[in-house]
């Protein structure tokens, strides 16, 4: 036929093979978690409590430390990731009688994590990473118990639970000041302070600004051992180049953290408890 | 004891036999209905179906036997959970004929049952005892065969639930 003369395969071919490359993925695309063992999957975890004292926890599974250079991986065959707070997941799928009370339980105490592309809320904006999964659930607490313990546990097929991992939450604490919906000029620095010191605890910042001009900026400082109190300049957070006359919302996102390791049947990973809370203010000329 | 007075009591046991036996009847009465849990809050509505064989050796009292099954007490809220209960027992019944096509009855029973809770795509757990029930209701004889029923009824700690339920049937005494 006309369309097979040796010059027209060559272009076909190349558009073929770009096609198939294409469809294959790259190193970066992400792959089913029934291609690995347990033992080949790096695991990253936190469970962030906030101000509404319920806890979301998010899992991320990969094939490498590296963030950047590591396949992420999503559920397949059926495998599940489960959270609770306080009570492990394999304890509330392992009961015998009192099926009522205890399905109860079961049903609405353990969660199972749904997926989504990686998600950072910074209160002002979100910033979502599209072909990266990550797997999210919400939690609330039994209240009056604290301190608070998440787990979360890796299903793999055949129902077998497989990578049972904890972290008790740090102390809860209160951000003093900066006063919410204050107004700071620029030229003020900010006095980040907050209650309730946990000596055994990090601290990290994350700022998000978003001015008037259009411009925004994004800022996350690891404060170290917490002390209480932390102190910025608006040089250190306002976007590069925003105007001299432009006004700022700023969000603070204090976090006390504790880390902790995952269960020894992954490859590696860590998991975070965190305290978070939120100030917003904003930056005047 | 004189003869003629044996004769006599002999012949009244021979003339009341015939009458004591067409008093026993036996109905068979299937039934549906609605269950519910009445001490925890989470689960919906459940149906339930039940057949109950009742052998009367006078029309008021009678004694049977029952087969039951809830197929699903589903949880109402968060992941979904469900538990069938199935169960069979013997019971006796108190019935009062107060009008020909009225009878209010009690029955007292005990059910044997099995329960098994199903969530996240895996049977969670089995459960099987033993629980008392009672129930009120009124039968309505249509005809000398074929009547209705409705019950109010419940057993307590089934696996932890006490169940109350409501169910409507049919009636066949023969």
């Amino acid at each position: 036929m006309e369309f097979v003369r040796k010059g027209a395969i060559a272009p076909i071919l190349t558009l073929f093979s770009v096609l198939f490359l294409a469809g294959c993925g790259g190193a970066n695309h992400p792959a089913p978690s029934t291609s690995y063992v347990t033992s080949a999957i790096y695991a990253f975890m936190k469970a962030v409590q906030d101000e509404s004292g319920n806890v979301t926890t998010t899992v991320q599974l990969r094939d490498g430390l590296d963030p950047v250079a590591a396949r992420y991986l999503y559920l397949a065959g059926g495998e599940t990731l489960y959270t609770s707070l306080d009570i492990s997941p394999r304890q509330y799928l392992s009961f015998t009688g009192n099926l009522f009370d205890n399905s109860l339980g079961v049903s609405q105490h353990l969660k199972v994590m749904g997926a989504r592309d990686l998600y950072t809320d910074y209160f002002l904006f979100n910033q979502i990473v599209l072909g990266k999964p990550e797997y999210h659930s919400l939690n609330t607490p039994t209240a009056g118990l604290s301190p608070v313990r998440a787990y979360v546990d890796f299903e793999r097929t055949g129902n077998v639970l497989s990578g049972e991992t904890s972290i008790e939450l740090p102390a809860p604490f209160q951000i003093l000041a900066p006063a919410s919906g204050a107004s700071v000029t620029r030229a003020t620095p900010v006095t980040l302070t907050w209650s309730n010191v946990d000596a055994m605890a990090t601290m990290r910042l994350d700022v998000a600004v978003i001015c008037d001009d259009g411009l925004r900026n994004t800022l996350n400082r690891n404060l170290g051992a917490d002390t209480g109190t932390t102190t910025l300049n608006s040089a250190d957070y306002l976007p590069a180049g925003v105007s001299a006359s432009a006004t700022c919302q700023v969000a603070f996102i204090l976090q006390r953290v504790h880390s902790g390791a995952v269960s020894p049947n992954f490859a590696s990973g860590i998991i975070e408890g965190v305290q978070r809370r939120t100030v917003q203010f904003t930056t005047t000329p | 004891m004189d003869r003629p007075i044996l004769r006599a009591l002999f012949s009244l046991l021979l003339l009341s036999a015939p009458h004591a036996y067409a008093e026993r009847t036996y109905a068979v009465a299937p039934s549906v209905g609605s269950a519910s849990i009445s001490n925890m809050d989470g689960y919906d509505n459940s149906a339930c179906v039940r057949v109950d064989g009742t052998f009367h050796p006078m029309p008021e009292v009678g004694v049977g036997v029952f087969v039951t099954s809830y197929p699903g007490f589903k949880s109402s809220a968060g992941n979904e959970v469900t538990i069938k209960v199935n169960g069979y027992g013997v019971g006796v019944t108190g019935r009062w004929p107060v009008h020909p096509y009225a009878q209010p009855f009690v029955r007292l029973d005990y059910m044997r049952w099995d329960a098994e809770a199903k969530g996240f795509g895996r049977t969670l757990a089995k459960d099987s005892g033993g629980s008392p029930g009672l129930a009120l209701g009124a039968q309505f004889p249509i005809t000398g065969f074929f009547g209705l029923k409705a019950e109010v009824s419940g057993y307590n700690n089934v696996s932890g639930a006490d169940i109350r339920q409501f169910s409507v049937g049919a009636m066949f005494e023969f």
